[in-house]
């Protein structure tokens, strides 16, 4: 799997590690059943603290992604994300503050925000349908 | 479980001629993790990491490594057993080959990995019927890197590694030291290379002028640290996050900005209630963070 | 142990051009022996007197004394400059056990040099010079070269610890032992204790009671030789206190 981390980003690289692990594994790159590189190796071949990918590892494991085989490595399993409620609408209230902040550094005034998002629910782009702007 | 911490110091000092290279330095490094050292040329971090090996004395404070106290000699000798360091000068006995100054390193520690040492034997390129005295800068460095990393030791002291190595070497080091971390050692090294830092460490912790003025996790900075930048439709009103920041809030025109270390909703929450009419927040890197601590004339952010 | 590889490293090639040197005297008195000696002036100069004046007396005594006072020299102090000291002292091992070996190795050095003579004249001389010469004798004159020889060590041991540059050190080993001699020998008072003048005492003078032969005679003061050795211990001891509290 090919990582593309930044340190200078306001996001830890642990974080950056299991989005693009998540990512992989819900675009089909990885498989259930694939074997992620080893602690070492990943830390080695991306030249980041082990401890960052052990805590992007054991988190990913304790969200029901991976599991974590003694001597073997990180399997990624089949079950899919149990997760809790609670865990699905932190994740999406993270979401939803990083669009929110940058289409606000784009330079869209909330209504504009409030009116796309609103647009997109009752249109969905991936629908094929066009959605119309009202002025 | 409990923290142990592999180095320790209390108000160490170092007086040179009425001139303190090191100032009540209060340092705490915990084990397991890859710590760096960061600091100016000059702000002390040699001076710390030889009074931590025995090889200068405290003026005065202490300091511990491992445990043991630096000051004591015996103690000292001790800790060195399980310490493998990588010196400032990095130069080794010249008359000797490569080969003979690896069996004279390697017969003084227990921990030492042959594996290793010949896996950097071939990676570095090193010759080892080559005396050492006529080999490369980069060369010779190489060898003190090998001499340190061809061991299993429990802390790993390197002092500025990747000076006078070219840019694929210094990947190669910094693989070897993010190895090293997997294989349970703690690393602390010391460096001017923002870059290398903020890529490998878990932690950080700034010198300056003989002063620790940060010590923080490197999540920390990137989850918790943020340039927020107020945009204000007049004349912005005189703004100060005394504790709250690092540095000084500076303002250029209708814009006002300081860097926040913790707190960064309290600040926007400030601002709008000054009557901000725009804020922005930016992510801090490590580099911006260093420049604006080392800046300053006095240090009160984030000990 | 790697230090004691370490210490004679460093000090080999002192070590090998004072034995070269020591032991070109001596072979070079043996082979003139068979042509230049007797001086047809003194046919009945005795063997020992042309040994004793081409190894044991004059200015060999003061040749000996530079050598192994530069065999005291190097160490840490050396290794400062060199850019390796960091990496010595940051070896598991204490400073005391660093100098104490340095300094054990240099004192096996001197006694070494000092019975050179003992170990290539009684034997070599009958074969070069056609002469004898009693193996006693090279070991009585040996023990006065140790002796002394150890004060000398222990005084560029000294300087090593005191100056860290080649030249100055160096420099100090061949001027202070010509300096030292020129002082005791105006001094009056010291005549009275001949274990000052180093050139007197090792060159045997206060033991031998026949000036022809100059063979030792007398017995040996053994007391003096303790007084020396406590000397040479001193001078180590303190170097060794001035290294503790030095910063690298």
């Amino acid at each position: 799997m090919i990582f593309t981390l930044n340190p200078s980003s306001g996001q830890p690289l642990y974080l950056q590690v299991m989005q693009q692990v998540r990512h992989a594994i819900e675009t089909g790159v990885v498989q259930q059943g694939d074997v992620l590189p080893g602690v070492r190796t990943l830390s080695q071949q991306l030249v980041i603290s082990p401890n960052t990918v052990v805590k992007a590892y054991s988190e990913l494991e304790h969200e029901g992604l991976l599991e974590l085989r003694h001597g073997s490595g990180a399997y990624v399993s089949g079950r899919r994300a149990k997760k809790s409620r609670s865990d699905r609408f932190r994740l999406a209230q993270e979401r939803v503050r990083a669009l929110v902040d940058k289409l606000q550094r784009d330079g869209l005034s909330e209504e504009e925000i409030h009116r796309l998002v609103e647009a997109e629910l009752f249109y969905p782009a991936s629908a094929g349908s066009k959605i119309v702007r009202q002025q | 479980m409990m923290e142990s911490r592999v180095i320790e110091t209390h108000d160490l000092t170092k007086r040179y001629r009425g001139f303190e290279a090191v100032s009540n330095l209060n340092l705490r490094v915990g084990a397991g993790r890859i710590t760096g050292f960061l600091g100016r040329n000059g702000a002390g971090k040699s001076s710390t990491i030889k009074m931590l090996m025995g090889i200068s004395r405290a003026s005065s404070g202490s300091g511990t490594l491992l445990g043991r106290n630096i000051d004591d000699a015996a103690q000292s000798c001790e800790s060195r057993r399980h310490v493998a360091y990588v010196a400032e000068d990095k130069q080794t006995y010249g008359y000797l080959t490569v080969a003979e100054m690896i069996a004279f390193t390697r017969s003084f520690y227990a921990d030492w990995n042959v594996d290793m040492e010949r896996r950097l034997l071939k990676q570095f390129e090193l010759p080892p019927q080559r005396k050492v005295r006529v080999l490369s800068k980069g060369m010779r460095t190489k060898l003190a890197l090998l001499l340190a990393l061809a061991r299993r030791s429990r802390l790993l002291i390197l002092d500025e590694p990747s000076e006078g190595l070219d840019p694929v070497s210094i990947e190669e080091l910094l693989q070897a030291l993010v190895a090293a971390a997997a294989d349970g050692t703690t690393v602390f090294f010391s460096s001017h290379q923002i870059a290398e830092v903020e890529r490998v460490a878990d932690q950080v912790c700034i010198i300056d002028r003989g002063s620790l003025v940060a010590d923080t996790s490197l999540d920390q900075i990137r989850q918790e640290y943020r340039r927020i930048t107020f945009g204000f439709s007049t004349v912005p009103p005189r703004v100060d996050f005394p504790g709250e920041s690092i540095g000084v809030a500076r303002t250029d025109g209708r814009q006002v900005t300081v860097m926040a270390a913790r707190n960064a909703e309290a600040i926007i929450e400030r601002g709008h209630r000054l009557g901000a009419a725009s804020v922005e927040t930016t992510p801090v890197s490590l580099r911006e963070l260093f420049l604006a601590i080392v800046k300053e004339d006095s240090h009160d952010a984030l000990v | 142990m790697m230090l004691w590889y370490k210490a004679w490293r460093e000090s080999r090639v002192r070590f090998l051009l004072s034995v070269t040197v020591w032991a070109v005297l001596c072979v070079s008195l043996m082979i003139r022996a068979r042509t230049g000696f007797p001086p047809p002036e003194r046919s009945d100069l005795p063997y020992s007197a042309w040994v004793w004046a081409n190894i044991y007396g004059n200015m060999n005594t003061t040749v000996f004394i530079i050598l192994v006072m530069i065999l005291g020299l190097g160490g840490l102090r050396r290794e400062g400059p060199v850019g390796t000291a960091a990496f010595t002292l940051s070896l598991p091992v204490t400073r005391m056990r660093l100098l104490g070996v340095r300094a054990a190795t240099g004192l096996l050095q001197v006694i070494l040099l000092s019975f050179l003579p003992a170990m290539l004249i009684p034997t070599l001389s009958p074969l070069l010079a056609g002469q004898n010469y009693p193996e006693s004798q090279t070991l009585q004159f040996g023990l006065l070269f140790m002796t002394w020889g150890a004060v000398a060590f222990g005084v560029g041991f000294l300087w090593s610890s005191l100056f860290a540059g080649e030249f100055t050190g160096t420099a100090l080993c061949v001027i202070s032992p010509v300096v030292y001699r020129v002082l005791i020998a105006a001094n009056s008072a010291l005549q009275n204790f001949p274990a000052f003048n180093y050139a007197s005492f090792m060159s045997g003078m206060p033991y031998i009671q026949n000036p022809v032969r100059v063979l030792i005679d007398r017995p040996l003061p053994w007391t003096t030789f303790l007084v020396l050795a406590a000397v040479s211990t001193a001078l180590i001891a303190f170097s060794f206190r001035l290294m503790r509290q030095q910063d690298f």
